[in-house]
């Protein structure tokens, strides 16, 4: 192996560090499914490798969230009944760590969380794709644009119209509670 | 446009999260502000909305597996060793598809002189002789040139008796007689 192959297997191995927990936190919360966004971000990161020469490392992010967004919607596309049930949706996105028992805010914080997962899971594209990069991943306005291509304004309507569609459902769930 | 209209609810319940943000110009701003006065649940509307977004940034960052990135790391040594593997069996291919020719025809030179060495090479004759071969090649030497005698002989007598007696001596001896058959009836 060349000195050359060598370094830019490095660089590979850097990005991957670098990104991974971003496409695979992507991939979780837009899919739902641990599994399924491993073997989403799996597929992203070899693909990285694939177009290493084509792709500049100032779009690099925007490229991954990209490619790891349509990775979703495919994978979304092919899973033909949606599970139902999950294992626990704490489980899932990773909150139900240890056995001690939660203090009252922080299960109240636990619960909301959870409540607001479950919407999040309800919002429809590109909504759903947005509120995730804008809330979840805390990109720009202008990094989402360029992510999914659409224009800035648009971006920030669509951001505004998927968190109105997260209240309505929280709402309507809070206020059965209630009752 | 009045609060109580209710295309202004609408409008207030579209803007939220912008004014939330502070994405509303300073004129929707005043307007949103005037609906808010107006009317208590747009409070709680606001509170709703300012749980969700806080909600939204506390969710927990999932870490990507450890398994994820060692699958893909390897993926990409293997890869990367087969491509080696490849570039350097199509170099050699490459070398060898240009040197073959040339090799070639020089084996051909090579064996070519190897075999015109040895073939035109003159026998060596050994320079001493034991008594007992001498004698024996002389007797060997006796025994050939008596047998290519008696051979020799032998060819002589069969080619005198079935080949000069009977094809040229018998028809001269028949031409004679009858020549002097013919004289002796000519004379008177």
């Amino acid at each position: 192996m060349s000195f050359l192959e060598s370094r830019v297997q490095q660089r590979f191995a850097g990005y991957v560090r670098k990104y991974q927990h971003r496409i695979y936190g992507f991939a979780v919360y837009f899919l739902g499914d641990r599994t399924e966004a491993e073997d989403v971000a799996q597929d992203v990161l070899l693909r990285l490798w694939q177009h290493r020469d084509d792709i500049e490392e100032e779009r690099l992010l925007g490229w991954l969230l990209r490619v790891t967004r349509n990775a979703c919607v495919d994978a979304l596309r092919r899973r033909k009944v949606k599970h139902a049930v999950m294992t626990s949706d704490a489980d899932v996105y990773g909150l139900a760590e240890g056995t001690e028992p939660y203090p009252d805010s922080y299960a109240e914080a636990v619960d909301f969380q959870e409540h607001l997962r479950r919407a999040l899971d309800r919002i429809a594209e590109p909504y759903r794709s947005i509120v995730i990069l804008r809330e979840v991943q805390e990109l720009k306005y202008e990094e989402i644009s360029g992510v999914l291509n659409l224009p800035l304004n648009t971006v920030k309507v669509y951001l505004h119209r998927g968190r109105k569609m997260l209240r309505e459902q929280l709402s309507e769930v809070l206020h059965r509670e209630t009752v | 446009m009045k609060p109580s209209n209710p295309s202004f609810r609408d409008w207030m319940d579209a803007h939220v999260e912008a004014y939330l943000d502070g994405d509303l110009a300073v004129d929707e701003r005043a307007d949103f502000e005037h609906g808010l006065a107006a009317g208590s649940d747009w409070e709680a509307e606001l509170f709703l909305a300012g749980q969700i977004r806080d909600g939204l940034r506390a969710l927990p960052r999932p870490a990507c597996p450890p398994r994820v990135t060692e699958a893909v790391l390897a993926q990409v040594r293997r890869e990367v060793h087969a491509t080696w593997k490849d570039q350097f069996r199509n170099r050699l291919q490459q070398q060898l598809g240009a040197l073959w020719q040339p090799a070639l025809a020089m084996t051909v030179l090579l064996l070519l002189v190897v075999s015109a060495a040895l073939i035109g090479r003159p026998a060596q004759p050994q320079d001493t002789f034991a008594e007992a071969q001498v004698q024996q090649a002389l007797v060997e030497v006796q025994w050939a040139l008596g047998y290519l005698s008696e051979v020799s002989r032998e060819t002589g007598k069969v080619v005198r008796d079935e080949v000069i007696a009977d094809r040229v001596v018998s028809p001269v001896q028949q031409a004679l007689t009858a020549r002097s058959h013919r004289s002796n009836d000519m004379q008177p």
